[in-house]
């Protein structure tokens, strides 16, 4: 099978999701009940996110893992008492890269 | 009064500079990611062409993984979207929450401006609210795509034909983590609705990935939205 049919059918796939709820059924009719559960998504994407790249960075090996949580708490620390984005990614790979050279 | 500021600032540039403040770090963490991904089309004996074309018709680096890899077992068409909305679905529920952004806004880019949601453009433009007038969403929204798409395309374009175009043992893969860190803290810190559902989306995120990694996150967030109607309905 061409790598090019299977991309673009992955692709229309894609597209009807992104736009299920935007064009096809927009969200705005949904019961509000649903409507007002919908705002969560962002913290539970981004909660779902952080473990699923932890999760990725376990099958890479323990240490690999550790690193990566102890660069989370850096990053969290950093977050909390600065408030500065680009500080907290500086902070976080800067951590995430030492633990690495340790261990 | 907000409307019109709204207005002004939106009108006399092309990029919109808080979409490329919020989306810049974002994109240090796609590099390595993108490289990946050439690296795996180049091994799958995929032209360049093909690989770029297809990585922008798809749009989703972890769905397009899955697809090449089901492809090169020999798995047939069907089981391969099928493994693709499995692992997209959540791009269902990031339209859902970003509807209201998409309302007022011309057909063209009500159609066309979903292709561009990703995890990363959903949290960007998910913690900017204040984003309610059409045409400053819709620059916002054009910038950080392009942003992403610009770095995504070019680092796979790059790889697939000079090879990885930075060392593999950069520790550039943290930095997703850490950004999405520096969203979620602050909504941790000072609503106790979103730590409960932010807890609940970690744990099933997690338990879900020892079953069924591809599945996880649509998993997590799932959990983690459906644990407001728990809460109400115990409320």
């Amino acid at each position: 099978m061409s790598a090019a049919i299977v991309l673009v059918g992955a692709g229309l796939a894609s597209w009807v999701l992104r736009i299920g709820f935007i064009g096809l059924i927009p969200a705005g009719t949904l019961p509000v009940r649903i409507r007002r559960a919908l705002d969560v998504t962002g913290p539970s994407a981004m909660a779902a996110l952080i473990v699923n790249d932890l999760m990725h960075e376990a099958s890479r090996g323990a240490a690999v893992l550790a690193g990566a949580l102890i660069a989370t708490a850096v990053s969290a620390l950093v977050m909390w008492r600065f408030q500065n984005l680009a500080l907290v990614t500086i902070a976080g790979i800067g951590a995430y890269w030492a633990v690495s050279l340790v261990a | 009064m907000e409307a019109t500021i709204a207005l002004r600032h939106s009108q006399g540039r092309w990029l919109d500079g808080d979409a490329l403040r919020d989306i810049g770090p974002i994109l240090v963490g796609l590099v390595p990611f993108a490289m990946i991904l050439g690296v795996t089309m180049s091994d799958a004996g995929i032209h360049a062409g093909v690989g770029v074309f297809g990585s922008f018709v798809m749009y989703a680096g972890s769905a397009q993984l899955a697809a090449l890899g089901l492809m090169q077992s020999g798995a047939g068409l069907g089981m391969i979207l099928l493994s693709v909305v499995i692992v997209n679905a959540r791009l269902l529920l990031y339209g859902a929450s970003l509807e209201p952004r998409f309302r007022n806004q011309p057909p063209w880019f009500k159609w066309l401006g979903p292709h561009f949601l990703v995890d990363q453009s959903y949290v960007v433009a998910s913690e900017r609210p204040e984003l309610r007038e059409p045409a400053r969403f819709r620059r916002y929204w054009l910038t950080v795509a392009l942003a992403i798409t610009t770095v995504w395309l070019t680092t796979i374009g790059a790889t697939m034909t000079l090879g990885p175009v930075l060392p593999k043992d950069l520790p550039l893969s943290f930095a997703p983590i850490a950004v999405f860190v520096s969203l979620l803290l602050p909504k941790l810190l000072k609503d106790s609705r979103a730590r409960r559902v932010a807890l609940v989306a970690a744990l099933g995120t997690g338990a879900a990935s020892l079953v069924t990694p591809g599945a996880a996150l649509i998993v997590g967030i799932s959990a983690g939205i459906g644990s407001e109607f728990v809460g109400k309905e115990s409320n």
